[in-house]
């Protein structure tokens, strides 16, 4: 369905930041929406610029706090990948097993698992390991059901065909199940790679905690009377930080799944 | 027989679960405000009982709320969007990407806009529901299989019939994935929008609240309540489905 | 003799695509007489869908000029003269076999009584009435296929063009839908645009076969079928069966792609 223009991707982003930029002062002037809603686009690049209380300006602590945050997600997202793969297979080994537990790890996609993250904090203390382990926590759910549907959903005529050849079982895994089903894992880690972000600033909401995006967009809402640009500059890099994430993702899977019908538009 | 099969082991990890959950708070004394066993968290729904329900009610507002704007805007969206699939092919990628940006940090936003009670969580809600079911529903109008639409053509049908006839049934199976998908994402959204200010009688400020207190139990409660109705909404949307497309439900394997 | 209800004059048609252009069809001429049952036989890749979809008008031609019924194609078209089928069934899930086989008469806007009327009509003469409340998946392959030409006759078409529509189907179940098409057609007196792989297929079914080269398809050669009708399963039998699957056969090998592989002991093509 490649319906769009032949305008490089590059050149069209840009277009649509453009009038994005041109909607946002349009509307702030049409509707006269003081600074305290919505804010020029200029005093929010400002406020980067802007010293914060330790002398530092605040683009730098920003960045320090993003890049907390960033390592929380990336190592839950490690650990949560490397888990559900783990349980997929051993799913795929075990019927029973499967049929004892899928069900939960289907029904937990379900439920608002982010509501037990204060319960986590308390578990865990507030440093950056509560972060990660729910960072992880929302990382192996989806990569589990995804793999398990991929290592289940191998083709039967080629499966015959290892038999035929003699396959042992571990060749059969390695040479036919396993990259059989790296389409499904890839469609599970772009859902992750946004989720582990998440996970990781919600896990920054609950009192205690110093350092992250969670953190600063709480201070930056408690302040934002006094200076609104600074809760969308943290907004903004939140944001930065999961599309980051989310196309660093897409890009492995495009290298590593470039063969696969099921890649998407984007 | 089958079910026992099917159900069985499922129901025995439940049962199992359970017991040795009991077991490990005995066994290792776990401290009640670390994890309460689970006959002490049923106590406490039982005796927290109103003030849950009041603020499970609150919470599931926005939630339901939420996803019917959200899902029915963007399920409008896709309409208008199909007409001109140059217009989809341009913003499809966009409405993709913004998957990848964590929605839940505008909720401070919202809260400076509309205020710190359930209008700031529903604007949460519908952003989060709106993308998903646009970019379900746009992709499910366009991607008709060309013989099907030779078909039609052979018919000489107007845009219009093969808008109704063909393409809009045909798109409801990934619609209503996407809106089963967002009636989860509406719940968490909800509560979690609620962990950044919201009033005390709401599911998600209970939680955090409680939780810090480390009055566990009530927390714990609190997220069952949650959950069950999280898992409530979904269950509608796929009964709803259901009957709205009773070929579909038959024909899926299991 | 009256006017052909099928003139081909001149017909090409060019693909263009990222990696160049494909000729399909290369002057290609052909008229087809009212009651007439002709099948477009040839290799892969030799254009016969494409020239089943110029007559469609699905498909523009390059150049050429294609009229149907004494019309442009596409007047013939928007006027519903004709009733397609292709090769697979391309039944709508969500309808069961009567509201599928109903569709054509609710986009010519017929009445409702009038539409149910006419659908089960359709179903008991391809034999599947007692169906008509199923949907498509609770049918085999060859059932689907003779709801999609049931499908195809809802508007009374003069004409019915097929693309390989038996193609999926197993040799004796081909073999049934051959004789039930035939009757069908001559209960409707459709002429019949036929594509397909099969040289028996096409030598049982056809008054003409034409017979086409490789891309860029022409037309090699148009065989008469002289075979009595009505056709019956002895028909098959017949020693001028064979000479007939033998003539077509042949055409197609004269063919330098086709040839050269299929011949044992490869002595080389001329």
């Amino acid at each position: 369905m490649t319906i769009a223009p032949r305008v490089p991707f590059a050149l069209r982003s840009l277009a649509i930041l453009v009038a994005i930029a041109a909607i946002w002062e349009g509307a702030k002037a049409l509707f006269a929406l003081p600074s305290y809603q919505l804010p020029h686009l200029h005093e929010i690049a400002l406020d980067f610029l802007r010293e914060g209380a330790g002398g530092e300006r605040w683009v730098w602590i920003m960045a320090q706090n993003a890049g907390y945050t960033a390592l929380e997600s990336l190592i839950g997202f490690a650990l949560g990948g490397v888990t559900g793969l783990v349980l997929a297979v051993t799913f795929a080994q075990s019927r029973w097993l499967e049929r004892g537990l899928l069900p939960y790890v289907v029904a937990s996609q379900t439920v608002p698992i982010l509501a037990i993250a204060p319960m986590v904090v308390v578990w865990l203390g507030t440093s950056w390991f509560s972060k990660a382990v729910i960072a992880a926590y929302l990382t192996f759910f989806p990569v589990t059901v995804n793999m398990s549907r991929g290592l289940r959903a191998v083709d039967p005529d080629a499966l015959a065909l290892m038999r035929a050849l003699s396959a042992s079982s571990r060749q059969i895994f390695f040479k036919l199940r396993f990259p059989a089903s790296l389409p499904y894992l890839f469609t599970a880690l772009r859902i992750s790679a946004t989720a582990s972000v998440i996970g990781a600033i919600v896990g920054e909401l609950p009192v205690g905690s110093r350092f992250g995006m969670g953190v600063v967009i709480v201070n930056a809402a408690q302040y934002y009377n006094w200076r609104p640009a600074n809760l969308w500059a943290a907004i903004l890099v939140s944001a930065v930080i999961g599309i980051v994430f989310y196309r660093a993702v897409a890009v492995v899977e495009r290298r590593v799944v470039g063969w696969s019908r099921v890649v998407p538009a984007v | 027989m089958t079910y026992l099969r099917e159900y069985g082991p499922a129901a025995l990890v439940l049962v199992a679960g359970l017991l040795a959950w009991e077991a490990v708070v005995y066994l290792f004394s776990i401290e009640f405000y670390l994890l309460p066993a689970p006959h002490v968290i049923v106590q406490s729904l039982r005796d927290t009982y109103p003030v849950l329900v009041e603020a499970g009610l609150y919470t599931f507002t926005e939630a339901v709320v939420g996803w019917a704007l959200g899902c029915g805007g963007g399920i409008l969206a896709a309409m208008a969007a199909s007409r001109s699939p140059a217009f989809a092919g341009l913003v499809l990628p966009y409405a993709v990407a913004s998957a990848s940006v964590p929605i839940i940090a505008l909720a401070p936003l919202a809260i400076v806009w509309f205020g710190v009670e359930q209008g700031s969580k529903i604007a949460i809600v519908v952003l989060m529901t709106f993308f998903p079911t646009f970019v379900s529903t746009v992709r499910g109008l366009l991607s008709v299989a060309p013989q099907s639409l030779e078909l039609m053509e052979s018919y000489a049908a107007s845009e219009q019939q093969i808008f109704l006839k063909l393409r809009l049934p045909q798109s409801l199976p990934m619609m209503f994935t996407a809106l089963r998908a967002c009636a989860t994402l509406a719940m968490i959204g909800a509560v979690v929008s609620e962990f950044f200010g919201g009033p005390v009688k709401s599911l998600g400020v209970y939680i955090k609240s409680t939780a810090s207190l480390f009055q566990t139990r009530q927390a714990w409660s609190a997220i069952l309540v949650a959950c069950a109705l999280g898992l409530l909404f979904y269950f509608a949307v796929a009964l709803v489905e259901r009957l709205v497309m009773p070929w579909h439900f038959e024909r899926r394997e299991r | 003799m009256g006017a052909p209800i099928i003139e081909l004059a001149d017909i090409a048609k060019t693909f263009e695509s990222r990696a160049g252009a494909t000729e399909a069809l290369r002057a290609v001429s052909l008229t087809v007489q009212a009651g007439e049952f002709v099948s477009i036989i040839g290799p892969s890749g030799c254009g016969k869908s494409s020239l089943l979809r110029i007559v469609g008008d699905l498909v523009e031609p390059t150049s050429g000029v294609a009229r149907v019924s004494g019309k442009s194609a596409r007047q013939a078209r928007l006027d519903r003269d004709y009733g397609i089928v292709f090769q697979t069934p391309v039944l709508y899930e969500w309808r069961t076999v009567l509201d599928n086989v109903q569709l054509p008469l609710e986009l010519a806007g017929r009445a409702r009584g009038e539409r149910e009327q006419r659908s089960h009509a359709l179903l008991r003469l391809v034999g599947l009435d007692e169906f008509a409340g199923h949907h498509p998946w609770q049918l085999s392959g060859g059932m689907q296929q003779r709801v999609s030409i049931a499908r195809a006759l809802a508007l009374n078409p003069s004409i019915l063009l097929m693309d390989e529509p038996f193609g999926a189907l197993d040799e004796m179940t081909r073999e049934r839908l051959n004789q039930e098409l035939l009757q069908v057609c001559a209960e409707t007196a459709a002429t019949v645009l036929f594509v397909t792989h099969s040289i028996a297929e096409a030598v049982f079914l056809s008054t003409r076969i034409v017979v086409m080269s490789p891309r860029p398809g022409r037309i090699e050669r148009v065989v008469t079928v002289d075979l009595p009708r009505p056709r019956v399963d002895e028909t098959r039998a017949l020693p001028r069966f064979f000479e007939l699957v033998t003539e077509v056969r042949q055409s197609l090998r004269e063919d330098p792609g086709v040839a050269a592989d299929l011949r044992p002991g490869g002595a080389g093509s001329p």
